[in-house]
């Protein structure tokens, strides 16, 4: 061998070298250097979902037998828009924009998508494929009485769409698979507002057969549409052509009215910035949709916070809570003749708790309950809405809650109980309606948050940051605390075939879950978990 | 020369094992032969070769994504050979090796670092192109010791979590030596060029926390799935023999 052929082969081998070096320049995911994060979490019937955008997909958190966790990584779309979980708790649906590939796009072309993940004894996925859209619609409303349709919808906070038409909508139906699943767009007929809020009604009697219906508020007007076939739809315009005041509704609550009658459904609107409120009558009327909604527009005497369908012993009512009057206003429908009921507060919430706290279910009289007042003290209390001692609708019973209460949650499988959540968020109540007792319960820490129990048996207590949880026998009002290492940004209780377990998730680093047996809480059988989000595989 | 005096039967062994090199080298002429033997002969013979370097090793398991940016895993390497049974142009070399290398990155969004520390048996035949140059093929049965740890803030107390596991590994490799010293110096300075294969078993990961044995049921392993630590590496050294 000469020295050339000697240097030629030095040379190969420093080539050689060279190669492995170069290949070893990475093929790893992206996704490994995104950061892990627990703060979208949501409590699903069979276990706990978290959404990891960056890596596309949802990590299902399942317990099982001796507090063990399975983990499971479930695909969605590509770019992440939304997530929402249904009513129910079974299902979490998850919205996607997709992928447009360039051309020489490594990456495949993908369409916006919608996932359906259950998550019961086992875990099922379906994929809808949005093929009609290019920019998807980034909200969702998920039909709260059937969980049979969705309805996307724009939202402009999610969507970076160049031109979007803010009054399109997307109707889908669950029940069918997604093969066969038809995508429905809908464009309202607007007069000029976008969409705000959607309500789906439980099925009304109406004209032409029982239906139910889409409820659109926009920002200055109101849609409603049949659910079945969004084209029939009736817009209704809150500003009068002859006023250029806007009026924008703030809330609707919906009656069917008499069950054995079909022109007595009604649609009652309260507005953000005027003291009137609007009932629709939806009266029949030869057409498509069967129905007309005749207008009442009526002066309540202030701008009411809440208002909802009661019946009293003069008939059905539309009740408005007037907090700058410290009234409640009740209107006739037909007449629109209004009754101002004196308030012992200036309540700005109410809910109907008749079915517990009043006759049951079927009563011809109502019982509400009036929340969350302006002061520090002004606690709840019941209004019956039948007559008392020669007093129509003023008999007001004031429950011993000395804090403003910022939020009634329900019990559940505990219709009688509330947890009552005050603004302070020092303290919290465990009201009986039945007895109309409210049992208070004392925090060492301000802002508190809860969750309850599938079986209703109790709460949960816990500070988002801190280390301090809390379980609390509704029944008993035992409070039981736990041993907590890390802090904490979630506590779901979950319930399936395995048992009961409180899964506490805890933020930071690839994100962290503490599971105790929700039965005995015990300590000593708890499992600690970290890093749940960090294991791949990725794309 | 007792080297001369080699058998001919050893010296056909040693031509077999040193084969590849011989390949790639090719054919030479049988004056050379003389010349190199001869050339070989003058030189006092080398008993111990201590060696440094850096080796960079090329890891394609998914495993190891947790841990670095890239596949490459950088490593130094030590090595201590006893050069015997020189044969003309064919020489043999025995000896152990140690290569330590780590590497961090972070694992979505959590520290994480993996170390890898092999201890190598190493045999190695020669051929001596000239008096300053010969190429190598390696063979370097051994163990390696690795450790994956992450740390994690959500894990209890903000401990680390490791897990420590040995593999069986073995390496095999073809090189290249030069010698940078004097002929003349009676130490000799080499500089080396080196690439193959290092193969290791795989094994899955479970990263735990540090805990005293009473709590250990409490805390629940992190899984990382399966690591296979293997895969083409070179390496540059410099060698000093005596």
């Amino acid at each position: 061998m000469n020295d050339k052929k000697l240097l030629a082969l030095g040379l190969l081998l420093a080539l050689a070298a060279a190669a492995v070096a170069t290949a070893g320049c990475g093929d790893r995911s992206p996704v490994w250097s995104d950061p892990a994060s627990v703060d979208a979490t949501y409590g699903l019937n069979g276990g706990v979902a978290i959404l990891d955008a960056p890596a596309d997909r949802v990590v299902l958190l399942i317990p099982g037998v001796e507090q063990s966790l399975r983990i499971e990584h479930v695909p969605v779309g590509r770019h992440i828009l939304n997530a929402q979980v249904s009513p129910r708790g079974n299902k979490l649906l998850v919205l996607s924009a997709g992928h447009r590939a360039a051309i020489g796009d490594d990456e495949a072309d993908e369409k916006p998508s919608l996932t359906v993940i259950e998550c019961g004894d086992g875990v099922s996925t379906q994929r809808y494929e949005l093929t009609t859209l290019t920019d998807p619609l980034a909200g969702i409303a998920i039909d709260p009485v059937e969980e049979r349709w969705v309805v996307l919808y724009p939202d402009a906070d999610r969507s970076l769409a160049f031109v979007q038409n803010p009054n399109e909508l997307v109707f889908l139906d669950l029940t069918q698979p997604p093969a066969t699943a038809s995508v429905v767009p809908h464009t309202l007929h607007s007069f000029g507002g976008r969409p705000q809020r959607l309500t789906f009604t439980q099925t009304l009697a109406l004209p032409g057969g029982p239906r139910r219906l889409l409820v659109v508020e926009s920002d200055q007007d109101l849609s409603i549409l049949d659910i079945a076939d969004p084209t029939n739809e009736i817009s209704v315009p809150l500003t009068s052509g002859t006023d250029n005041r806007r009026l924008s509704p703030a809330a609707v609550t919906v009656d069917d009215g008499d069950p054995t009658r079909d022109d007595d459904a009604r649609i009652g609107v309260r507005l953000q910035n005027d003291s009137s409120v609007i009932t629709l009558t939806l009266e029949p009327e030869p057409g498509t949709t069967g129905f007309r909604p005749t207008v009442n527009l009526t002066d309540v005497g202030g701008v009411p916070t809440d208002i909802a369908f009661v019946r009293t012993d003069g008939g059905l009512r539309l009740a408005a809570l007037v907090p700058t009057r410290s009234a409640a206003v009740l209107v006739d429908p037909v007449t629109s003749l209004t009754t101002e009921v004196a308030l012992p507060a200036r309540y700005q919430s109410l809910s109907l708790v008749t079915d517990v706290a009043g006759g049951g279910a079927g009563a011809a009289v109502d019982v509400a309950l009036l929340w969350n007042g302006t002061t520090a003290t002004d606690g709840v209390a019941f209004w019956e809405l039948g007559q008392t001692a020669g007093r129509p609708y003023r008999s007001i019973e004031t429950v011993g809650v000395v804090a403003a209460v910022a939020d009634v949650l329900p019990v559940p499988q505990h219709p009688n109980l509330r947890v009552l959540a005050t603004r302070a968020a020092s303290e919290f109540y465990v009201l009986d309606l039945q007895t109309r007792t409210a049992a208070p319960l004392v925090t060492s820490a301000s802002q508190i948050a809860f969750s309850m129990s599938p079986a209703g048996d109790q709460v949960w207590t816990y500070t988002p940051g801190a280390k301090l949880v809390v379980a609390t026998g509704v029944a008993d009002t035992h409070p039981r605390s736990l041993l907590i290492e890390r802090s904490v940004r979630g506590v779901f209780e979950v319930e399936n075939g395995d048992g009961r377990f409180a899964l506490i998730v805890h933020p930071g680093g690839g994100g962290g879950v503490t599971v105790y047996d929700a039965n005995t809480l015990d300590d000593d059988t708890r499992r600690l978990y970290s890093s749940v989000l960090t294991g791949g595989p990725y794309k | 020369m007792n080297r001369n005096r080699m058998t001919r039967s050893r010296r056909g062994l040693a031509a077999v094992a040193l084969g590849a090199v011989v390949a790639v080298t090719g054919p030479r002429s049988a004056a050379a032969q003389g010349f190199l033997e001869q050339e070989a002969a003058s030189q006092k013979p080398e008993t111990v070769q201590g060696t440094i370097g850096v080796r960079g090793m090329l890891i394609r398991s998914d495993g190891y994504d947790p841990f670095s940016t890239t596949d490459m895993l950088p490593q130094v390497s030590l090595a201590v050979e006893h050069p015997f049974a020189r044969q003309g142009a064919f020489g043999f070399a025995a000896g152990v090796g140690m290569d330590y290398g780590e590497s961090g990155s972070t694992a979505r969004g959590t520290p994480s670092s993996f170390k890898a520390w092999r201890l190598s048996a190493v045999v190695e035949g020669r051929y001596y192109a000239r008096s300053y140059a010969y190429g190598f093929a390696r063979f370097a049965p051994g163990v390696l010791r690795s450790a994956a740890v992450l740390t994690d803030d959500s894990s209890p107390n903000g401990n680390q979590l490791a897990d420590h596991f040995d593999l069986i590994s073995a390496d095999s490799s073809l090189g290249a030596a030069f010698r940078v010293s004097g002929p003349a110096n009676p130490v000799a300075a080499w500089l080396c060029v080196e690439t193959g294969y290092s193969w290791a078993q795989s094994h899955h990961m479970y990263l735990t926390p540090a805990a005293p044995e009473r709590d250990q049921a409490k805390l629940a392993p992190v899984d990382l799935g399966t690591i296979s630590p293997r895969g083409a590496f070179m390496r540059f050294a410099l060698a000093i023999a005596y």
